[in-house]
């Protein structure tokens, strides 16, 4: 039992591994990844039709980003819910892990199943260089980085969500809206800035735009991964673990 | 090992634990007795550090639930009256992970499971998915992980609800068993479960503690007076007579039949009065077929406590406001009320 005061590494794999794992035990995932592969595939095949180059890998991958905020729901909705709802997780906190490092592992175990759902797609890019010759790589990659840091950022916030409810349906349904929201309204909005409240004050798009995920993928299809991208991503992932684990102390005063 | 001082949960508008005080020392198996919603489950979940208390403090091995949090939960096994389990998981495999989780070093790990395992009696259930399991494998299942890293203390919610007789029975010497090993702390509000396995008995009632002792110490201090049953033919109304004039005699109260009587007489404690009414009896000529005396047990101790409604008022209280800091000198972990007078009212 030494030298293992909580901190953070010693866990972390263990925990990890077990949520990892835990996504093949229900047969909820594979119809969701067999769901998700036909999707991709279907759209791949008719995005070919008018783009012969990368330019067909990195809408497929925009478009990826936006269903994204259907699938992610699934995946997350039973990371705490679930727990909270078959009890476990009073097993869970009450061994001795840390509530940060249940969070980390909770989140890299979800990020690693969409890693490994999204994986097949990069056979499309294979299949381009057959009919292309040379597509752009370089694009490719960097629409991969942007999908992936999009995804990590849904992960978080449907993170946060599960913990909030021991119903997973309702994990699942707040967190397709909180994921809606940031993707389509914002960017909405950012167009009738105009109409908003205290518009002469306040810098409404700049804000906008900047809570906006679209407006933070866009340089990731050009090809560059911008750091100011990374950062405004890895600042969502940040807040959506943060405030999972402030959700697990919170039974400390409820 | 455990010391819990003024101890108190409180929810939305009333205190579930309500400023209990007890320690229970290294190797004592301890009962910890009350009926459904008495405050077993919230004070075993401060202790496990499930969530913190809203005033007072529990302390376990020396180190303190909320700011040890760590070292207390190293410290401990626990498993909670539902025994959640992940359903999803095989036993060994789930076992193998917690033991991983509670710190047993790699090397160590596979005999620690294989002991728990064998200890347990889940050899036929190793590969099994916890899912597909019975009720009474299901609780071996949470045993089995809440000793798995040999924990200093044990707390067990309710081990042995649910299950049928014949697992019970099962689960209670596998219980015994544990408690050669390591101090417990069992929670049940079935009388006899603590009569069989507990040195001792925490008895808890409205969110208090109203008794503290060995079965025997509170089953006897708990009595002020005997009682006598006898079964005499003859005329009532002078073996009634006679029967008041016993030295020590508190109370009596007849139930007459066509032919046998039965006299129910309560003594003071020091008296036995049976030799006494034999007497009367025989002298008499009349004839007694049943002189005996009635035991109070533990049943009735715990049936007259728990149906009282009347608890002392609410005591102090819980100034939420105030940080919870240490307690003060811990109180004794003597009985905090007396008991109630009496036995059976006469
Ligand atoms: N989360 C909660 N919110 C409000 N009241 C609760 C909560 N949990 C338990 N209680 C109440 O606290 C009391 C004690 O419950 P509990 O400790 O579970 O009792 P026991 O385990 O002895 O049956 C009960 O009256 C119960 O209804
Ligand atoms: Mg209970």
């Amino acid at each position: 039992m030494a030298g293992r005061r909580g901190d953070l590494v010693t866990n972390l794999p263990a925990l990890t591994k077990r949520e990892f794992t835990a996504n093949f035990y229900s047969p909820m995932a594979y119809v969701i990844a067999t769901f998700y592969l036909l999707f991709a595939g279907l759209s791949f095949y008719i995005l070919l039709r008018d783009q012969r180059d990368a330019n067909a890998m990195r809408s497929l991958l925009t478009f990826l980003g936006f269903i994204h905020t259907i699938f992610i729901p699934m995946v997350t909705m039973r990371l705490i819910s679930e727990e909270r709802k078959s009890g476990t997780l009073e097993m869970l906190v009450t061994a001795p892990v840390s509530d940060t490092e249940i969070a980390i592992s909770k989140f890299l175990g979800a990020t690693l199943f969409t890693a490994l759902m999204i994986a097949p797609t990069t056979l499309f890019t294979w299949v381009l260089t057959r009919i292309n010759g040379r597509p752009d790589i370089g694009m490719i990659q960097a629409s991969y980085v942007g999908l992936m840091l999009l995804s990590m950022s849904y992960i978080a916030l449907g993170l946060f969500i599960s913990s909030l409810t021991a119903n997973q349906i309702v994990a699942a349904i707040l967190t397709f809206v909180t994921l809606f929201t940031f993707y389509f309204l914002v960017g909405f909005l950012t167009g009738s800035a105009e109409s908003l409240p205290f518009h002469e004050k306040i810098p409404w798009p700049d804000i906008l735009n900047y809570m906006h995920f679209g407006a933070h993928l866009q340089s990731f299809g050009k090809g560059l991964v911008d750091s100011r991208d990374v950062v405004y991503f890895a600042s969502v992932i940040s807040l959506g673990i943060f405030l999972t684990i402030k959700s697990l102390e919170s039974r400390r005063w409820r | 090992m455990i010391e819990v001082a003024n101890l108190t949960k409180r929810y939305a508008g009333f205190a579930a634990v309500d400023n209990i005080s007890f320690k229970v020392d290294k190797g004592e198996i301890v009962g910890f007795l009350g009926k459904n919603g008495a405050g077993k489950s919230t004070t075993m979940k401060m202790l496990s550090c499930f969530f913190p208390p809203t005033w007072g403090s529990a302390r376990v091995a020396g180190f303190d639930c909320v700011t040890d949090s760590m070292e207390v939960r190293q410290r401990i096994g626990y498993m909670p009256e539902r025994v959640p389990l992940y359903e999803d998981m095989r036993v060994e495999e789930y076992l193998d992970y917690r033991a991983r989780l509670r710190g047993v070093p790699r090397r160590a790990r596979s005999s620690a499971v294989n002991e728990v395992i064998s200890t347990i009696g889940l050899k036929d259930m190793r590969r099994k998915l916890i899912g597909s399991l019975s009720k009474g494998y299901r609780q071996r299942t949470g045993l089995a992980e809440a000793i798995v890293h040999k924990p200093e203390l044990l707390i067990l919610d309710e081990p042995t609800a649910g299950l049928d007789p014949g697992q019970i029975r099962q689960v209670r010497e596998v219980i015994k068993e544990l408690g050669k090993r390591t101090t417990l702390l069992l929670s049940t509000h079935i009388l006899s479960e603590v009569e069989i396995t507990a040195t001792r008995i925490l008895l808890i009632h409205k969110g208090r503690i109203v008794a503290n002792g060995s079965p025997g110490s509170l089953v006897g201090g708990a009595q002020s007076s005997r009682r006598f049953r006898a079964e005499i033919r003859g005329p009532v109304a002078m073996i009634e007579a006679m029967l008041k004039g016993l030295p020590g005699l508190k109370g009596l109260s007849v139930a007459p039949g066509e032919e046998w009587s039965v006299f129910t007489i309560d003594s003071d404690l020091e008296q036995d009065l049976r030799a006494d009414v034999a007497k009367f009896v025989v002298d008499n000529g009349w004839d007694l077929r049943e002189l005996s005396e009635e035991k109070r047990t533990l049943e009735d101790l715990f049936v007259q406590i728990t149906t009282t409604d009347e608890v002392a008022p609410p005591g102090a209280p819980a100034p939420v406001s105030t940080p919870v800091a240490p307690a003060p000198e811990a109180p004794p972990a003597e009985p905090l009320k007396e008991w109630p007078e009496g036995g059976a009212t006469s």
